[in-house]
This record gives C-alpha cells, sequence and structure tokens, in this order.
C-alpha cells in the first residue's frame, strides 16, 4: 500500500497546486497571496520553490501553504464524497478510530536527515513573518505532542511558535489546553517538559491530529480513524517511545520547555482576524531536529481560510456527536469560515416541540461556538442566503432567540468587555412550527417553489447559453 | 550621556463605563525605546510575569 503524506498529496492533486518558480520573501509575501487569495474566493494549494528567508538568504527547503484552504479539496482528501457530509462522517471516524502502527528508531523518513548541537538552528528553516506587527517568524503548523507523566498518554495539538534564536523558541499552549496541562505537571515536580513538534503531513494526517478528544486520550487512533489505515509512527530521536511522531512527516523539533521559563509572545494574527495581544508564553530549547533527506515546510495561513477549514471540519465533527446525543433529529452541521470559528448551523429534520432548544442549548456548550442557528431540512445549511432567509422569515427574536450569559467563550472575541472571562452566546430558533398533528400540513404558508420537470426544461435551455458571465452579476 | 531622553512605557485602556455602553478590551502599550504601539495581555501587567517585548525593536519592558 502506498504511504499517504504530504508529498503524496501533492502529486496525486497537481491541478490544485500553485507552484511558484521565483524568489518569494518569507517574511509577509506568501500570507499577502493568501488574503489576495481569499478575497479572490480561489484556494490553490501554494509551493514556493524559492523562498527566500528572514535575513534574505535563499532557502533549498520548499514551503507549502493554503494547504487545506480549498473545504472541497480538504473533503477530498479524507475520502468525504460531498464536503457537506464531513460532520457525520467526521464523528464516525474519530469514534471508531484505528490503532497507530509503530516502526523502530531510525527507520522512519521523518529521520533520515539529523541536524544535532549546533546544526540544530531554526533559522535554517524556512519560516514566516505572517502580518504587521507580529514580532518575527512563527511556526503555524507545528504539531506538538506532549505526553501525561501521571498516565503516559500522548497529545497532539497545532500550536504556534515564535523562532527567538537559533535553537530557542516560544511555544504557546493556550491556557486550558491538554498540552498545557502536561507542561504544568512536569513542571509542578520540577521537571522541564518534553515536547516534539512535528510539521508537514497528508491533510488527513493534520485534521484527525485535530480531533476533539478528552483528556488525557492520545489522538493517533482518532488520526488513524480518519486517514482511514494506521498512521505510520516512530519513537523521537530525544524521548523515544514516549513521544512518538508521524514516520511519514517532514521535519520534527524535539527539545524540552525548561521549568518556570516563560517569554512574551505576540502580538499574533488570530482565528478571529485580528491580532491577539501579546502574552506570556512557555520558552522551548531545541534539542535536535530530525527530517527527510529533501523537506517540504508546511505553514498555515493564521486566520485565513488556510487554518479556519479544517478546524472547522473537525469541529463539525465534534458538535454532531454532541448536539446528537440530545437532539436526534440532527441531521447536519456546519461551522461556516465567515464567522470563524463562533457560528455553528444546526439543519434538523422535523425537530418534536422543544427539541431544537435543546439542539442550540448543546452546540452552545461548545467553547468556540458564540451564535448558534438551528433550521429545517429544507434550508441548505452551506448557502448563506438560505440561513439568511430562514432567519428573515422564520424567527420572532422574543420567542426563538435564547441568550445565555456566563459560558465559556473564546478570550480572543474582541467584543468581550474588559475583564470578561465567560462570553454571552446566543442560540436561534429559525425551525417552522410542527404540523399541527402528525401528517397534516405545518401551519405556515407553503414556500413558493416550481414544478420538478419546469426546473429540468430550464436547465436545458440555461445549458444552451455559451457565456453567462458576461450577464450581469448581482 | 547624549541628551536622549528616555521615554516613559505607556499603557492604555478604555475607560469603565455603564454596562451598556460599548468599550474596548484591549490594553495597549507604548515601546519606552522606539515608541511603537502593540496590545499586550492584563496577565503581563501581574507580578512575576515576564516583561512584555516590542515586536518592532524587541525592547523588553516589565510592567510590574
Amino acid at each position: 500500500m502506498s504511504i499517504r503524506d504530504l508529498r503524496s498529496f501533492l502529486s496525486d492533486h497537481k491541478s490544485s497546486v500553485w507552484e511558484i518558480n521565483r524568489p518569494v520573501d518569507v517574511r509577509h509575501t506568501l500570507t499577502a497571496l493568501q488574503h489576495e487569495l481569499d478575497s479572490a474566493g480561489r484556494f490553490p494549494v501554494i509551493v514556493a520553490r524559492q523562498p527566500q528567508r528572514g535575513d534574505g538568504q535563499p532557502c533549498d527547503i520548499p514551503v507549502v501553504t493554503n494547504l487545506t484552504a480549498s473545504r472541497v479539496l480538504t473533503a477530498a482528501a479524507l475520502g468525504i464524497p460531498d464536503h457537506r457530509l464531513t460532520a457525520s462522517w467526521f464523528a464516525t471516524r474519530t469514534a471508531s478510530g484505528i490503532d497507530p502502527l509503530v516502526l523502530p528508531a531510525g527507520a522512519a523518513p521523518v529521520q533520515e536527515v539529523i541536524w544535532e548541537g549546533e546544526q540544530a538552528s531554526l533559522r535554517r528553516l524556512p519560516v514566516l513573518t505572517q502580518h504587521e506587527l507580529e514580532p518575527g517568524p512563527y511556526l503555524t503548523a507545528a504539531h506538538a505532542t506532549t505526553f501525561d507523566p501521571d498516565t503516559g498518554v500522548d497529545n497532539t495539538a497545532i500550536q504556534r511558535c515564535w523562532v527567538l534564536a537559533d535553537r530557542q523558541m516560544t511555544w504557546f499552549p493556550y491556557p486550558t489546553t491538554h498540552n498545557m496541562r502536561n507542561l504544568r505537571k512536569f513542571w509542578s515536580r520540577g521537571e522541564p517538559c518534553p515536547v516534539a513538534f512535528w510539521i508537514g503531513h497528508h491533510p488527513a494526517v493534520l485534521l484527525g491530529s485535530q480531533s476533539k478528544l478528552k483528556y488525557p486520550e492520545s489522538h493517533w487512533r482518532a488520526t488513524g480513524g480518519v486517514l482511514g489505515e494506521p498512521l505510520r509512527l516512530v519513537p523521537s530521536r530525544l524521548h523515544g517511545s514516549k513521544i512518538m511522531v508521524p514516520a511519514d512527516a517532514e521535519i520534527v523539533i524535539e527539545g524540552y520547555a525548561p521549568v518556570d521559563s516563560y517569554h512574551a509572545d505576540g502580538p499574533f494574527g488570530e482565528y478571529t482576524g485580528y491580532l491577539g495581544a501579546q502574552v506570556q508564553a512557555p520558552l522551548f530549547e531545541v534539542g535536535c531536529i530530525t527530517m527527510r533527506r529533501d523537506p517540504i515546510y508546511h505553514d498555515y495561513g493564521s486566520g485565513l481560510t488556510d487554518m479556519l477549514v479544517p478546524d472547522n471540519m473537525a469541529m463539525e465533527g465534534k458538535l454532531f456527536q454532541m448536539v446528537k446525543a440530545v437532539a436526534p433529529s440532527l441531521v447536519n452541521v456546519h461551522v461556516p469560515t465567515e464567522g470563524r470559528r463562533f457560528h455553528a448551523y444546526l439543519q434538523l429534520r422535523n425537530p418534536a416541540r422543544g427539541e431544537a432548544r435543546d439542539a442550540l442549548a448543546a452546540a452552545l456548550a461548545y467553547r468556540r461556538v458564540k451564535t448558534v442557528v438551528a433550521v429545517d431540512e429544507d434550508v441548505d445549511i452551506f448557502a448563506p442566503q438560505a440561513v439568511l432567509w430562514a432567519l428573515a422569515t422564520r424567527v420572532q427574536w422574543s420567542r426563538d432567540g435564547m441568550i445565555i450569559d456566563g459560558l465559556s467563550g473564546s478570550n480572543l472575541d474582541p467584543s468581550l468587555p474588559e475583564g470578561a472571562n465567560t462570553a454571552s452566546k446566543m442560540g436561534v430558533d429559525a425551525t417552522l412550527p410542527p404540523p399541527p398533528r402528525p401528517g397534516a400540513p405545518r401551519a405556515v404558508p407553503p414556500v413558493a417553489t416550481v414544478p420538478e420537470g419546469s426546473i429540468r426544461r430550464a436547465r436545458d435551455l440555461l445549458g444552451l447559453v455559451k457565456d453567462m458571465k458576461s450577464w450581469p452579476g448581482a | 550621556m547624549n541628551g536622549e531622553v528616555k521615554k516613559k512605557p505607556v499603557l492604555l485602556r478604555d475607560t469603565a463605563g455603564a454596562a451598556w455602553e460599548k468599550r474596548g478590551n484591549t490594553l495597549w502599550l507604548s515601546c519606552d525605546g522606539c515608541a511603537t504601539w502593540f496590545p499586550v495581555s492584563v496577565g503581563l501587567t501581574r507580578p512575576g510575569a515576564t516583561p512584555a517585548c516590542c515586536p518592532c525593536c524587541h525592547n523588553k519592558i516589565p510592567l510590574n
């Protein structure tokens, strides 16, 4: 069986890849390209073959970014036949899971080349500086793997790192994350926290490793479930089998977070589209860097669709599990990128009285979600105009709006009052009322439609038109 | 001394007001080295916190 990794994905989807074979500055230019493409609504994978590092020097390690900006392409990478089926697919695959396969130490592609001592310099990598007012180059697609010293169970999450020196960087696990819990446990014992950061893999592995799991719970099994085959792992060089890393990743950075050592971190462009304020983050000291013979460096465009799409798809899987448990009428979930990670749309099939509000309450319990809209099955939750139509025509605000204060939220929300530790959230029941009795029509006006046959004939006619693009748009 | 007067770092926050009035939640800091303004978290003003670091000139600015 062929190995699924980043390079196999790029090779399999050449028509979706834009290769730039001229020098490109990793300071701002690649990110500016992503902003322009987002604005244009086009989402190619970008491969910069001749990146120029922050010091102006050419780097022979190519940069891949915008890898997951296209939801359609990302779903295809996972083997999902239609991106609109992500929620239930992701929930099922992460729950079933497939155990990983462990290779012997040293037998993995990601350990073909080893930089140690002075060689192991972060500045040899083409690390991007993305936005204005960021203090320097950041690793944005570094998957930090740690383990719980009590149970030995590992954890993986994407967490940003500011490259401060050749062998030193910050590492920012958000205070409520499982990696931060592991770090605190090590530090409370007076021990440095072992960490391995792995970079670059097949999108299915990237999404699987973002599965939202309990603590402590390894992400490798869920990742195998998303990948559809066992994930190949290898013991890390410094930490051995205590921290496994994906054998087919591109680059791994290993080392320790020394006890009680912090540095300022940020400001940094966040998923909200704003810069997050400077915070205090743990320091990380590099022990060694391993990689392929011809590694590819992966970067996520922070706050861009490149980063929103994969995490929102993983959120849909988790929300589907949470809401389905209390609302069996749930059909589908969409976390639209235009709402960043704050909006969720729930689609219900003939919900019983009260069930839509049960569904809303369950979804609002998800920390990042701030606004949830429940609609009927006839409303396409992937079409913003359809959701707005339901809001316009199926809602009386005093009856159907549900505001709950004091729920957990994201402190990156710029609208929060100063000092707030919790958020005010809203659910909207935009479903139609159920019929007065089973089998009867709903006591609302029918939707204006045309017969199916007429639609077919209309499409046939439109098929004769050579260039619809010349017609006026909105 | 070369005659330059070292500026003091300036912390700027929105004033408190009535609950029904919109107020910003971001604490801004002006670097005492290069006068760049940048947002900082309240955590950096707490006792024992690491110094803030200007994103432009990397000047270290203790806030507690």
